[in-house]
């Protein structure tokens, strides 16, 4: 099983923010299919897959928008565990965070992101930097093939 | 006094004496030829030899000084052998006839005498009662001590007289103030007795001088037998030439005075030059002595121990203060093995063959064992010294007290140690700090900036989707809250900026100060193009620092410059640098809104503005940041302004620019 193929996936803890960044996509029409995980282990569930019986499948987005802190797992983490995995070591990542702090940059970029973008405190950069980044990831961008991994 | 000194006159005394006993005995027993001693020689009277037994028997008595009679005897002898010479000079002088002549012998008379023949010669009386005083005032006390010598004096010298007489030839001495002569025997026995006399007396005048080991001494005693027999050996030669023809009268006086001349000057130029060869040699071996005095007290004053130790390991000598830290008297230490006095013995052995091997060894550290077995660390330096042939003839070595040092060295390392370990801890605590600081410029970063983007966007949601509803006051109001979110923005990045620029590590090199003005003013030339602003750049020195902070530090004062100029008609800002005393001075310069020099000190404060936002934007971190770069380079910085005319600012990098 491949998984279940979505546009994005949310990677962010606080509920405001979540639909600022929602809101933002869905008025520039760029995302059909988001999930959203509110913690690092929730992403981690939803794209390796549940061990448990009954567990959902695992999923296989177009894009990851990763916050940095995050409740019980870390987005770094995060990053590492995707850059670590067969299957989904090609998806394009995209940090999206409120920290300018050198050493989440260094080590965001040592993990292999693709982009890091610090959200703006201003709405309309904040909704105008989502638009961008939907519509490069989404649309411009060739998104690179799922990789041959269960056989 | 040397008590064999007494020997001398006991042995004179004992001698006349028997001479005195061998007359009678031979003037008693009818033996003529003991009666004179030498054959051919005259007989002595026996009332002479009575007198040379009373008197050399009263020498020998005076010698013995620990017996208590002996003194009395001796004066009741010599009384009355003076009394009996005393009689015969008076029967001399006047004629008289007291019978004492032929007290104990008779004598058969030759013709033609015109009194008793048995009486003594009248130079032999004379002689006999000058002997007399000499032995009966010799326990006077001082002024008149000298008496008896000199009455002993007296009496040699008329015996001497008379010896030379006999030995000369003249009659006319021998048979002095009479017509009878004194006999040979007589006048020599009676020289002996004088000098026997003059010989008791040992602790001062002739004897004394006879008997002292100096060169006074000496010189007498080499003298006095030239000084008896050169007269003698003279006037026995000037007779001899004289009878024998040889010379006339004038031809022998001659003779004998240019010789007593000539021998005098020549006896004196001899001793004269051994005493002062001699006193020279005394010199020389005082100022040997006292050097050798002067360099033992200095070897004795110092304060080291000092030592020296022989080829065979053993002390041969030492100074006080090698006593005194090994607690050992000297005798104990000389003769014994050196390396029994340090606390490792074989340390010292082996400093010991290295002093042999190298000639020397410098402050070779070592423990001295001292009394009780106190220990004391010492620092060596020890070298061979030589022999007078050249050879080694030992090691000479002295010690250091180090003990003081020491317990120094050791205050030292344990206030180094707890130095190290209290700067340990401060930068234990300054890192803890440090990681605090960074958590909480962090959670700053991440966690406040939350909140405000959804106070903005809420409020902007509100008026997106609810726009009909809300009047004209509600957007405005809608508005501020808006505008109050991102000031706080801004200041939360602003505030960020600061506390990165105070923790980011200083990377220092040779800057260029010209190229990194013109990095600074590349973003704002735009502006400054459109408002016509005159931009000057004088010389600028470069300088030694971290030329992306003083990029930093430029950037904020020229954009301060072009803000604070806006609503200028001719808007000018200036910068340079000059060096003064080894320091550089770099200044910017405008002619904007300038300040009030009493808030100069607000200037560089986090967040302190001196302008209403309404009239220029800003949240006051500009400055703050200028300071703390500026200080974290070492230098300073200051400003000078006035209302409406202009600031003026300047910093410096401390000694590190140039």
């Amino acid at each position: 099983m491949n998984g279940q193929m979505v546009d994005i996936l949310l990677v962010e803890d606080n509920p405001k923010d979540e639909e600022l960044t929602l809101r933002a996509l869905r008025k520039n029409n760029v995302a059909n299919e988001v999930q959203v995980a509110r913690d690092g282990a929730e992403a981690l569930e939803l794209l390796f897959g549940d061990a448990s019986p009954g567990g959902g499948a695992a999923f296989f987005p177009k894009l990851i928008l990763l916050d940095l802190k995050l409740p019980k797992v870390g987005g770094l983490e995060v990053l590492k565990r995707i850059r670590g995995d067969a299957r989904l070591g090609n998806v394009p990542v995209v940090v999206l965070t409120s920290s300018r702090e050198e050493s989440d940059l260094a080590e965001s970029y040592h993990l292999g992101v693709n982009s890091y973008v610090v959200k703006p405190v201003d709405f309309s950069k904040f909704t105008d930097a989502v638009r961008q980044l939907g519509l490069y990831w989404l649309l411009l961008n060739q998104a690179p093939p799922p990789r041959k991994a269960d056989g | 006094m040397n008590p064999a000194l007494d020997a001398v006159p006991r042995c004179l005394g004992a001698a006349v004496a028997l001479f005195g006993a061998v007359v009678l005995t031979g003037w008693a027993a009818g033996l003529p030829a003991l009666t004179r001693i030498v054959p051919g020689w005259n007989a002595v009277k026996g009332n002479t030899a009575l007198c040379a037994l009373l008197y050399g028997s009263s020498l020998v008595f005076l010698t013995l000084k620990r017996r208590p009679g002996a003194r009395r005897l001796a004066g009741a002898l010599a009384a009355a052998a003076f009394g009996m010479a005393a009689l015969t000079v008076l029967e001399y002088a006047f004629g008289f006839e007291f019978g004492v002549d032929e007290f104990l012998i008779m004598d058969a008379p030759p013709p033609g005498y015109a009194h008793s023949h048995g009486r003594m010669a009248p130079a032999t009386a004379g002689i006999l009662s000058l002997f007399g005083p000499a032995f009966l005032l010799f326990d006077s006390k001082p002024p008149r001590s000298w008496l008896s010598e000199a009455f002993a004096w007296a009496g040699a010298a008329i015996a001497l007289f008379c010896v030379f007489g006999y030995v000369l030839g003249s009659p006319e001495s021998y048979t002095l103030g009479g017509d009878t002569a004194i006999s040979q025997s007589t006048a020599a026995a009676l020289l002996v007795l004088g000098l026997g006399i003059i010989a008791l007396r040992t602790d001062r005048g002739l004897m004394a001088l006879a008997a002292s080991p100096g060169p006074g001494g000496r010189a007498f005693r080499s003298l006095v037998p030239f000084a008896v027999l050169m007269p003698l050996g003279l006037g026995w030669v000037r007779l001899w030439g004289e009878r024998t023809g040889h010379f006339s009268s004038e031809l022998g006086t001659s003779v004998v005075m240019s010789n007593i001349a000539f021998i005098l000057v020549a006896t004196a130029y001899i001793k004269g030059s051994a005493v002062d060869r001699e006193d020279a040699e005394r010199i020389r071996a005082e100022t040997r002595r006292a050097v050798s005095d002067y360099n033992r007290s200095l070897i004795e004053a110092s304060l080291d121990p000092l030592v020296t130790i022989g080829p065979d390991g053993k002390i041969t000598d030492v100074n006080a203060a090698t006593e005194a830290v090994t607690g050992r008297p000297r005798a104990a230490l000389v003769g014994s093995d050196f390396s029994d006095y340090f606390t490792r013995p074989e340390l010292a052995r082996a400093g010991y063959q290295r002093v042999f091997e190298e000639g020397k060894v410098n402050d070779y550290p070592l423990e001295l064992l001292g009394a009780g077995g106190r220990a004391t660390p010492v620092l060596y330096n020890a070298a061979v010294y030589k022999g007078a042939s050249g050879e080694v003839a030992g090691v000479f070595a002295a010690a250091r007290d180090v003990t003081a040092q020491k317990r120094a060295e050791a205050e030292v390392r344990q206030l180094t140690a707890e130095l190290e370990e209290r700067v340990k801890l401060r930068t234990a605590q300054l890192e803890a700090a440090n990681k605090e600081l960074e958590a909480f410029a962090y959670s700053v970063s991440h966690d406040l900036r939350a909140p405000l983007r959804a106070v903005d966007g809420f409020s902007q949601i509100l008026m997106e989707d609810h726009a009909p509803k809300l009047d004209e006051e509600c957007r405005r109001l809608l508005g501020v809250v808006r505008e109050s979110a991102l000031t706080m923005g801004m200041l939360i990045d602003d505030l960020l900026a600061f506390s990165r620029m105070s923790r980011q590590a200083l990377l220092k090199g040779r800057v260029d100060m010209a190229e990194v003005v013109r990095g600074a003013w590349g973003p704002l030339a735009k502006e400054a193009e459109r408002r016509h602003l005159k931009f000057d750049v004088g010389p600028l020195a470069a300088c030694n620092g971290d030329s992306a902070l003083l990029k930093q530090v430029w950037t904020n004062l020229l954009s301060n410059g072009l803000k604070f100029t806006r609503g200028r008609a001719e808007a000018a800002v200036e910068v340079g640098s000059s060096t003064k005393e080894g320091e550089t001075v770099y200044w910017v310069k405008d002619n904007g809104a300038g300040f009030d020099m009493r808030y100069a000190d607000k200037l560089f404060k986090v967040f302190q503005r001196l302008h209403r936002s309404a009239d220029f934007e800003g949240t006051g971190i500009g400055l703050a940041i200028v300071a703390r770069i500026v200080e974290r380079h070492g230098g300073r910085v200051w400003a000078e302004g006035e209302p409406g005319r202009g600031a003026t600012f300047r910093f410096t990098l401390g000694g590190s620019d140039a």
